[in-house]
């Protein structure tokens, strides 16, 4: 009970006997209660995992939303060194694996790669002053042959590049109309790399099979990557001029050469068959595309084949032709209804008789260069290596090709460590986040030119967004399996037993749990959005 | 009582749609005694973050009794009064008056009481200091029964509910007390319901208690892992899903003295759902779970 005497003794500034408590509760280690303990448990991104160059997406996105433009340029170059060519060309396997498609809509990755790669193309590359007196040679300027020098340069590797046209990009100059990827862009990117790591760029410089083995004694590697530049075209079709292949005629189109001629039958169902139709419908030619099976079924980009029927392409599905006859000015083509036999098509009843100045098989790639047979040890990139497939795969298998040539003069490829240490960590899935902090907002819709605005020319038919309208749409990114020190862990502790420091470089040391004092509840575990946090036995 | 390992750099953003700033100064500390997952002590922690250092807290017998530590420990960096349970608001009151006789008139005063200490012991207390619209904030932390005496049914637990006191669960006759009906007969200065698991609207609700000035009641609905028979990491979800389902709508008295809802969910869940996430509704038959479904719709 308190006396007079207190009341005295407190005026003079003495609390003895009273009782009032001044010691803080943080002596007590009730970090003993628990049999739970949370720890950081990084995942690798399902965008990650998609991405044939293993991008660190989950990373730069938040770099990028954070305003970091060229912090988020340097992860994407680590491992991809074309950002402004794949972002446009890329059909994005990134995005088709993106979590927040489960939430409302994927994150528009590929455009903030495009924005990012425009970014780049006046930043020099970054280059590590490595010399070492190794030199390789690499056939071909394609995306492959170009990876390829990027990543041997890096490593202090001399290159010279050997491509047989007149100027280099491979498919991505002579394949891919401007219309997708203007030259400009991809000339400037070339450009970039070729000036950053001082690559010897020979062009009109063909190697035949039979100048390998004095290319070999020269040089410490060689790697082949000419690509599949001839379209392959059935054998019972009729050997006449007005039967010519795709990849030829895209060529003659990216030249700017006159292209006789004004009806065109095109046969086949991929990205080369749309890409040659939409090019010719631009030089106001009259053109049919012929698939055999039906549209869904199209090995095209969906995007693409969207894009050519809105401009109002004369597209016939499952339609085989079954007999050509070359009558001197032209060719008649006999249509028939397709048949399936088992997996198999063939010809069912007979539709029509058709006429045609040009019919272009779009139907196969097939190299134009005589390395099949040659020694197995030479080192193979690109189309040449794997078939036909993507830009981006193109790029990694002459990252891949880079470090077997790396591995071979007795070192260890650039980051390899890095992208083996992302690709043990356990996957997370849709299920693993935690997403009651946030709300549906849609992608952002990215401008383009309208079907009238662009079907007579090639120009760049996406307009893209500005960075900072970008910024908006990473901040849309889950970040799924990596810390954002976000911080929500930190609000939801019931113990005010989790620092956040997001001064440390090191991604361990930025959430640091008071194991003296957590109790184990899991709240963190339960709020981190990103499945980050994770409960272990702590007994 | 620094917490200087405790500090955090830049921007709090924990979603893209949580753009308020939160402090990074603790007035709560490690260390108290509340059971793990505890929501009555995360509340506690962001209402002094709010609230600031210029704080006096007034607490009755309940949990917080407790967790604040035993003598000489506290958890709080700010001055705490611990009073018998019914006298919480006319302590408060007393703190008050003789701040204002200090001319301290910029404390606040929080009279910090669980539901047992509100709704039923305290009842007579709060009546009078609202009634003199006495200048505090008085903030019930209701985590539905007497949970640090051992789990007694009080008027603030929900029918249905198991308790050590209802153990067939509490009579559906019986709904949880009005208390935000009680404390608007009386004309409070500022009115509402909230709970942490909406840090947004929790945040501002304390704001706008904090600038406001007279009597001031906000009805916080803490999740309590141990009474609820819940696991304690789930402690927040369910705390949400109360909200969702309607059982504990998040409500405000505006201008014109009505009470509304500050939130509506956007895909609402039915009571059921939320009655299956507790170990304390496995009595509630599916005719009472539908009566109440009808009582929130």
């Amino acid at each position: 009970m308190i006396k007079l005497k207190h009341i005295e003794a407190i005026r003079n500034g003495d609390f003895t006997g009273l009782p009032i408590s001044s010691t803080s509760t943080a002596v007590n280690m009730t970090g003993s209660w628990k049999f739970f303990r949370p720890t950081l448990k990084p995942k690798k991104s399902p965008c990650f995992e998609a991405c044939p160059l293993h991008i660190l997406i989950a990373e730069y996105m938040q770099e990028f939303a954070a305003g970091n433009h060229l912090a988020a340029l340097e992860i994407i170059r680590r491992n991809n060194p074309m950002p402004a060519v794949t972002g446009r060309v890329c059909p994005h396997f990134c995005q088709s694996a993106c979590n927040r498609t489960d939430f409302d809509e994927a994150v528009l990755i590929g455009d903030i790669e495009r924005a990012l790669g425009d970014l780049g193309l006046t930043q020099p590359y970054s280059v590590e002053n490595q010399v070492c007196h190794e030199k390789a040679a690499i056939i071909g300027s394609g995306p492959a042959g170009l990876a390829a020098a990027v990543f041997l340069a890096r490593a202090g590797v001399k290159v010279t590049i050997f491509e047989q046209s007149e100027a280099p990009g491979g498919l991505l100059r002579y394949g891919i109309p401007a219309y997708r990827l203007p030259r400009q862009i991809l000339e400037k990117e070339i450009k970039n790399i070729v000036e950053s790591y001082s690559i010897d760029l020979r062009c009109n410089h063909k190697i035949e099979s039979a100048s390998l083995d004095n290319l070999r004694k020269e040089y410490d590697a060689v790697i082949a990557a000419p690509g599949l530049t001839q379209s392959s075209i059935p054998e019972t079709w009729p050997e006449t001029p007005t039967v010519k292949g795709a990849l030829e005629l895209l060529a003659a189109i990216s030249r700017d050469e006159p292209i006789p001629g004004e009806d065109f039958v095109i046969i086949g169902g991929g990205n080369a068959a749309l890409d040659t139709a939409r090019s010719l419908k631009r030089l106001g030619k009259t053109v049919h595309l012929i698939y055999r099976r039906t549209i869904d079924e199209m090995p095209a980009y969906p995007d693409e084949i969207i894009e050519a029927q809105s401009e109002g392409l004369l597209l016939r599905e499952e339609t085989v032709i079954e007999e050509i006859i070359d009558n001197g000015r032209g060719l008649s083509l006999n249509l028939h209804r397709s048949r399936k036999n088992g997996n198999r098509i063939e010809a069912g009843d007979f539709i029509e008789t058709i006429t045609t100045d040009f019919l272009i098989a779009a139907t196969g790639q097939e190299s134009s260069s005589d390395f099949q047979n040659c020694a197995p040890e030479l080192l193979r990139a690109g189309d040449f290596a794997h078939g036909a497939a993507s830009v981006a795969e193109a790029l990694a298998s002459g990252r891949k090709a880079a470090a077997t040539a790396l591995r071979k003069f007795g070192r260890l490829p650039e980051d390899s460590t890095t992208d083996q240490e992302t690709q043990n960590l356990p996957p997370i899935t849709f299920a693993a986040l935690h997403l009651n902090y946030y709300s549906k907002k849609p992608a952002l819709k990215i401008p383009q030119l309208d079907e009238k605005t662009r079907s007579d020319n090639f120009s760049e038919i996406h307009l893209g967004l500005s960075l900072e309208q970008l910024e908006v749409e990473a901040e849309r990114c889950f970040h799924c399996g990596s810390c954002t020190t976000c911080g929500i862990c930190w609000f939801f502790c019931p113990d005010v037993a989790i620092a956040i420091n997001r001064e440390s470089d090191n991604a361990e040391s930025q959430i640091l749990f008071d194991y003296d004092h957590c109790k184990g509840c899991g709240q963190c575990a339960e709020v981190c959005p990103r499945g980050v946090i994770e409960m272990e036995e702590d007994l | 009582m620094t917490n200087n390992n405790r500090s955090t750099t830049g921007k709090n953003h924990f979603t893209d749609d949580t753009n308020w700033q939160i402090t990074n100064a603790e007035l709560m500390e490690s260390g108290h005694m509340a059971c793990p997952g505890c929501g009555a002590s995360l509340s506690m922690r962001h209402v002094l973050k709010v609230l600031g250092p210029e704080t006096i807290v007034v607490m009755p017998a309940c949990c917080w009794a407790i967790i604040a530590g035993g003598q000489p420990t506290t958890a709080l960096s700010v001055p705490l009064l611990h009073t018998p349970f019914a006298v919480a608001a006319a302590a408060a009151s007393g703190v008050r008056q003789a701040l204002t006789a200090q001319k301290k008139e910029h404390i606040q005063i929080l009279t910090w009481a669980g539901d047992g200490g509100t709704f039923d012991i305290g009842l007579q207390g709060i009546s009078g200091a609202a009634e003199r619209h006495e200048d505090m904030i008085y903030i019930c932390y209701d985590n539905e029964a007497y949970m640090n005496t051992g789990i007694q049914q009080s008027s603030a637990t929900p029918h249905g509910a198991w308790t050590t006191t209802t153990p067939g669960g509490k009579d559906f006759k019986y709904g949880k007390k009005d208390i935000l009906a009680i404390i608007k007969a009386h004309n409070p200065g500022y009115l509402a319901s909230a709970t942490i698991a909406y840090p947004d609207d929790f945040y501002a609700k304390i704001e706008k208690a904090k600038a406001a000035r007279g009597f001031r009641f906000i009805h916080l609905l803490a999740a309590c892992p141990s009474g609820w028979k819940i696991d304690s990491q789930n402690a927040l979800e369910v705390t949400r899903l109360a909200v969702e389902s309607g059982v504990f709508p998040l409500l405000e008295m505006n201008d014109e003295g009505a009470i509304e809802k500050t939130y509506k969910p956007e895909n609402p869940i039915s009571v059921k759902e939320y009655l299956a996430t507790q170990g304390r509704f496995k009595k509630i038959t599916a005719e009472e779970t539908e009566i109440w479904q009808n009582e929130i719709s």
